[in-house]
C-alpha cells in the first residue's frame, strides 16, 4: 500500500531484478540496491513497496526482455548464485582445488553415469552414479598406477558403445619427466558399471609425446567409432573398433588403429600449429561427416567423410580479437558455430558459416553475434542444444544462453559454481608466482547435457561435480526445435543417417 | 471539490510518470545525461559531416576538430568563454581527403597545427583569433597518426606514422625527416601499420620514449637519438592483433591501450617486469575497463590517476586508474542519445583535457563539440599527484627533465 510519506522511485536495471522486487522491505534495502547498481533511482517522491512493482510492470517489456538475465556480481548476494529457473540437483566436492578437469555424461537413462577427469595430484577420473540424481555419489575413483611418479593429469573424457559393450576413453597429458608421457588415452570397459570397470588398453604416440589435450568420440557415418585426438600439429583419428580387436598389439604398433590425420590449414602468422579442441558432427543436408576444429589461428571446418582424405570446407581467420581457436561447436544444421578463444575479456563469438560453405567467400573474418557472462572473465567449454548453448565459464560457472537469433544471444539461466578467488591478482601471485597471467583460469571447466531428460552436469576445477536442471528444459530432441537431431551425443546404437 | 488522499495522489503520479517514460524515451535519457559531478559548459553542434580527432590548444583558447566527409578539414573553435564557444574558421582539405589526426606544435612563439590526412601532411598557422593564416603542404604520404613532442634536449619533434613507418621530424626544419622507425618484421597480424603514437620523457632513465600502437600490439622505443630509434620492449597480447591507442602513466610504469574491434576493453599493461628484464615481453593485461563490453573505445587521455575516455555512444567516461587491477568509472556524460545499431553511429570519438583548468572537450561524430567540467578536477599537475608532470600536453617552455620539480 502507498503511504503518506515520501517514497523512493526506482526501476530495476534488469529483468532479473524485477523478480527481486518483493525483497525490498525498507528504504535502506532500496538504497543498497541502488548503490550496487542493481536498481536505478529515478527520484524521491513516495515510499511504498508497491511503487517498485507498479513501475516495473509499466516498463516496456520488450526492452527489458532483450537484455536477458544478468549474472550477479561476484561473490553473489546470499542465495543468489543461480537464476530462479535453475535447480541444483547435486553437488559433490571432489578434492583439492585445481584437481578437476572435464566431465562427460552417458546419454542413456539406463546407464546413469557421469565421468569427471582428475589432474594435479589425483591423476585419473571419478565415476559418479546418477541413478538417483538428488543422491549422486562417487562409485569409482580410478587413479593411474604409481601416481607420485607422474605429473600432469587426465583431461577430456568421452564414453562410447560398440558391439554391445560400453567404453570410456580418458585423454591423458602426462609430463615427460615421468612415465607414460607417450600415453594419449586410456580405454576402459564400463559395461559392468556400477560394479566395476576394467582398463582395456592405452593409445600411445611416442612420436609426439605429451598426450592428448582433447578428444572427441564420433560415430562416423560408416558406423566406425572414431576417436579424434589432439596430437602434434594435427588431429589424429583412431578406429577404436580396430583398437578393441587387439589392444595388446598397440604396444608393438602404436599406429595400428590410426586411420586418419586432419591437418590445420596453413596461413600466415599462425598463432599455434595444432588444434586445441574439436567437434565432429554429421551434416544431414550434405550427408557429410564434418570436423570443426579450434586452434591454429582460428577455426576450421573439414569434410571427414573420407577420413583418410580430409577436405577443407571453411576457415575463420583474421577475426579481430581472435588469434587462436579453443572450442568450436556448430548448430545442428551446421549453419552457425560458436567459437571460443580462452583469453580473458574475450566473449563467445557466433559465426555464420554459410558464406564460406557455399563458396560465396573464401574465409569468414567476422562474427555475427557475441555473448559474455562476465566481460572480466571468459567462457571455457560449451555444449550446443539449439537454441540453447550451455557454457562452463571460468569464474562464472554454468550459463545458458539462447541463440535463436544468432546476432543477439541472451542469457536465460545461470548458476555460479565457483566461489573461489575471483580475478584476484594478489592471490594469483601467491598461488602461481605471477600476478600477470592465469588469474582467471579457475572455476567451471566442463559441461555436458543429457538429452533424454535435460540433466546438466558441470565440472568445476575447484568446487567439483555439479548437476542441474533448468526449468522448462526436460529433454532435447532436435526435431522438436525444427533442427536435425545432431549434438555431441552420439547415436551409438543406431547410426548418423537415422532420421 | 473532492479531496484527494495522499495515496491517490501518489498512485496518480506514479502512473503519469510511468506513462511519460514509456512514451518518451528521451525523457529518461535527459535524467541520466551525466553524473552529478559533471557540469556542461556548452554544446556546439557543428552541422553535417562527421567529426573526429580533437585537440585543445594549451596556450590559447582554441579547439581544433577534424572533420571528414564531403567537407573534410578542420573546424577551429574559439573557447575564450567556455560557455559560449563559436566557430572562428574552417580549413578544408583537398578533394577526397580524410583528416586522420591533428597535433599542435609550438616553435618558439609560433603555434602551428599539423593536419594529417590520408593523402598528406599540412602545417597550418592559426591566429589567436582562430583564423588560418597559412597552410603549407609538407608531404604527400598518407598519415595515420601524429604526436608532437618536447624532447629532453629541448628539440621539438613531430612523430608522423605513415604506412608501416614512423617518421621523426624536427620543427626546426619540418620538411626534413631526421629519423625513422619501421614496423618490426616479425609482428603478426593484418594491415601492417602504425595506428597510434605517444611520446614521453622517462625521468628514471633520462631518455625520450616513443610508445606505438601498431599491428601486433604496442611498442616502446628509445628515441633519445631520433636518428637511431632503439626498441626497448613490446606488448604482444593474443587478443590484440592491431593496437589503436596508447599512452603511458607519467612514470612510464604502465601502458593504457585500445584495440580495433568491438568487445575489446581498454587494457592496462604493467611494463615493469619487461623493462627490468624479468620477462622478455609483456603479454597479459593486469587490468581492463569498459562501460559496454559489446563496443569499444579508441581514443583517450591519461591524467593519472584519471583516464578520460571518448567512449563511443556511451559518451565521455572518466575512470580512476589508481589501482590498475581494478579501474572504475568516476564520472560520465552522454554526448549521444539517438538510436544505436551495429553499424553506428560512433558517438564520442575523441577527448582532450586542458590541464590548466581541467576543461574537458569531447568531439562526438554526430552531435559535435561538448565542453565539460568535473567538480573535483579543476586542473591537472602530475606533481600534485606524486608523479612527473607529464601528459600528452607538452610544456613547451619547460624541459621535461624538470617535470618532477616544483621550482
Amino acid at each position: 500500500m502507498l503511504t503518506a510519506r515520501t517514497f523512493t522511485l526506482v526501476i530495476p536495471n534488469s529483468i532479473r531484478n524485477l523478480r527481486l522486487a518483493k525483497r525490498f522491505d525498507s528504504e535502506r534495502e532500496i538504497l543498497n540496491q541502488v548503490q550496487d547498481g542493481s536498481w536505478i533511482r529515478i527520484g524521491v517522491i513516495w515510499r511504498a513497496r508497491i511503487s517498485v512493482m507498479l513501475l516495473a510492470l509499466l516498463l516496456p517489456a520488450s526492452a527489458m526482455a532483450q537484455r536477458g538475465l544478468e549474472h550477479p556480481p561476484h561473490p553473489a548476494p546470499p542465495g543468489e548464485r543461480g537464476s530462479p529457473n535453475v535447480e541444483v540437483v547435486a553437488h559433490i566436492p571432489l578434492g583439492v582445488e585445481g584437481s578437476v578437469s572435464d566431465v562427460d555424461i552417458e546419454q542413456s537413462l539406463d546407464r546413469p553415469f557421469a565421468y569427471v577427469a582428475r589432474r594435479v595430484g589425483e591423476i585419473g577420473f571419478d565415476v559418479i552414479d546418477l541413478s538417483n540424481p538428488e543422491d549422486a555419489r562417487v562409485i569409482h575413483r580410478w587413479r593411474i598406477e604409481n601416481e607420485d611418479l607422474h605429473s600432469g593429469g587426465a583431461m577430456d573424457g568421452r564414453y562410447f558403445a560398440h558391439d554391445g559393450r560400453s567404453y570410456y576413453v580418458q585423454s591423458m597429458q602426462l609430463g615427460q619427466g615421468g612415465p607414460n608421457s607417450e600415453v594419449g588415452a586410456i580405454i576402459f570397459d564400463t559395461t559392468d558399471l556400477p560394479e566395476r570397470l576394467v582398463e582395456v588398453g592405452r593409445i600411445r604416440q611416442p612420436d609426439n609425446p605429451g598426450g592428448f589435450h582433447n578428444i572427441f568420440m564420433y560415430k562416423h557415418s560408416s558406423g566406425t567409432p572414431m576417436l579424434f585426438a589432439t596430437n602434434g600439429p594435427q588431429a589424429k583419428v583412431f578406429d577404436l573398433a580396430r583398437f578393441l580387436e587387439d589392444p595388446d598389439d598397440e604396444l608393438a604398433n602404436p599406429n595400428r588403429s590410426l586411420i586418419g590425420i586432419v591437418p590445420v590449414a596453413q596461413s600466415e602468422n599462425m598463432w599455434s600449429r595444432g588444434y586445441h579442441d574439436f567437434y565432429v558432427a554429421y551434416h544431414p543436408e550434405s550427408g557429410q561427416d564434418r570436423f570443426y576444429g579450434g586452434g591454429g589461428s582460428g577455426f576450421y571446418v573439414y569434410n571427414v567423410t573420407d577420413v583418410q582424405n580430409p577436405e577443407l570446407l571453411a576457415t575463420i581467420l583474421d577475426v579481430p580479437g581472435v588469434s587462436w581457436g579453443h572450442t568450436f561447436t556448430p548448430t545442428p544444421d551446421g549453419n552457425f558455430a560458436v567459437g571460443e578463444t580462452e583469453f580473458q575479456y574475450q566473449p563467445l563469438r557466433i559465426f555464420d558459416l554459410r558464406p564460406a560453405l557455399t563458396g560465396e567467400v573464401d574465409n569468414i573474418d567476422h562474427a555475427v553475434g557475441v555473448w559474455h557472462a562476465d566481460w572480466q572473465a571468459l567462457a571455457h567449454n560449451h555444449e550446443v542444444r539449439w537454441p540453447f548453448v550451455f557454457v562452463s565459464g571460468y569464474q562464472t560457472g554454468l550459463s545458458v544462453f539462447n541463440m535463436a537469433d544468432p546476432t543477439s544471444p541472451y542469457t536465460v539461466a545461470y548458476y555460479d559454481t565457483f566461489d573461489g578467488i575471483h580475478n584476484d591478482r594478489g592471490a594469483a601471485m601467491e598461488r602461481l608466482g605471477s600476478p600477470y597471467t592465469w588469474n582467471v583460469y579457475d572455476g567451471a571447466w566442463g559441461v555436458d547435457v543429457r538429452n533424454a531428460d535435460g540433466l546438466i552436469v558441470v565440472s568445476d576445477m575447484t568446487t567439483g561435480f555439479w548437476a542441474f536442471r533448468m526449468e522448462g528444459f526436460d529433454r532435447w530432441y532436435g526435431p522438436d526445435w525444427g533442427m536435425p537431431d545432431v549434438s555431441s551425443a552420439q547415436p551409438w546404437t543406431t547410426g548418423q543417417s537415422t532420421p | 471539490m473532492p479531496r484527494l488522499s495522499h495515496g491517490r495522489i501518489g498512485a496518480a503520479a506514479l502512473v503519469i510518470l510511468s506513462l511519460a517514460a514509456i512514451g518518451s524515451p528521451s525523457a529518461w535519457a535527459q535524467t541520466t545525461m551525466g553524473s552529478r559531478n559533471v557540469t556542461l559548459h556548452a554544446h556546439l553542434p557543428l552541422g553535417g559531416g562527421s567529426h573526429g580527432s580533437l585537440v585543445l590548444d594549451s596556450q590559447r583558447p582554441l579547439v581544433y576538430i577534424a572533420r571528414s566527409g564531403e567537407s573534410s578539414g578542420v573546424d577551429i573553435v574559439v573557447i575564450d568563454d567556455p560557455a559560449a564557444p563559436r566557430v572562428a574558421s574552417s580549413w578544408r582539405a583537398g578533394l577526397a581527403q580524410d583528416v586522420t589526426d591533428l597535433a599542435i606544435l609550438h616553435d618558439g612563439d609560433t603555434p602551428h597545427l599539423a593536419v594529417g590526412t590520408d593523402q598528406g601532411l599540412y602545417l597550418l598557422t592559426v591566429s589567436a583569433e582562430g583564423e588560418v593564416e597559412t597552410d603549407t603542404p609538407v608531404t604527400g604520404d598518407p598519415v595515420h597518426a601524429m604526436f608532437a613532442y618536447h624532447a629532453g634536449d629541448g628539440d621539438r619533434l613531430l612523430f608522423v606514422a605513415t604506412r608501416d613507418v614512423v617518421e621523426i621530424r624536427n620543427m626546426a626544419d619540418i620538411a626534413e625527416v631526421v629519423g625513422t622507425l619501421e614496423l618490426p618484421e616479425d609482428v603478426r597480424g593484418p594491415e601492417r601499420r602504425f595506428r597510434g603514437l605517444y611520446a614521453q620523457y622517462d625521468l628514471e632513465t633520462d631518455t625520450d620514449r616513443l610508445y606505438t600502437a601498431r599491428t601486433g600490439g604496442y611498442g616502446v622505443v628509445d628515441v633519445t637519438d631520433p636518428a637511431s630509434p632503439t626498441p626497448i620492449t613490446s606488448v604482444s597480447s593474443a587478443a590484440v592483433q592491431v593496437g589503436v591507442g596508447v599512452q603511458a602513466f607519467p612514470d612510464g610504469s604502465h601502458l593504457v591501450t585500445t584495440a580495433n574491434y568491438p568487445t575489446a576493453p581498454i587494457r592496462l599493461f604493467d611494463l615493469r617486469p619487461a623493462l627490468s628484464g624479468e620477462i622478455s615481453q609483456t603479454r597479459v593485461a593486469v587490468g581492463a575497463w569498459t562501460d559496454n563490453w559489446r563496443r569499444h573505445a579508441e581514443r583517450f587521455e591519461v591524467r593519472w590517476p584519471y583516464l578520460f575516455v571518448a567512449s563511443g555512444t556511451e559518451g565521455l567516461r572518466m575512470v580512476n586508474l589508481r589501482n590498475p587491477f581494478e579501474p572504475f568509472t568516476t564520472a560520465y556524460f552522454h554526448t549521444y542519445d539517438g538510436p544505436v545499431t551495429a553499424d553506428g553511429p560512433r558517438g564520442a570519438v575523441d577527448v582532450a583535457v586542458r590541464d590548466a583548468d581541467g576543461l574537458v572537450a569531447v568531439s562526438d561524430e554526430t552531435t559535435g563539440l561538448w565542453l565539460l567540467a568535473i567538480e573535483d578536477f579543476t586542473h591537472w599537475d602530475g606533481r600534485g599527484w606524486g608523479v612527473p608532470n607529464l601528459s600528452s600536453t607538452q610544456r613547451w617552455d619547460t624541459l621535461p627533465s624538470l617535470s618532477d620539480r616544483w621550482n
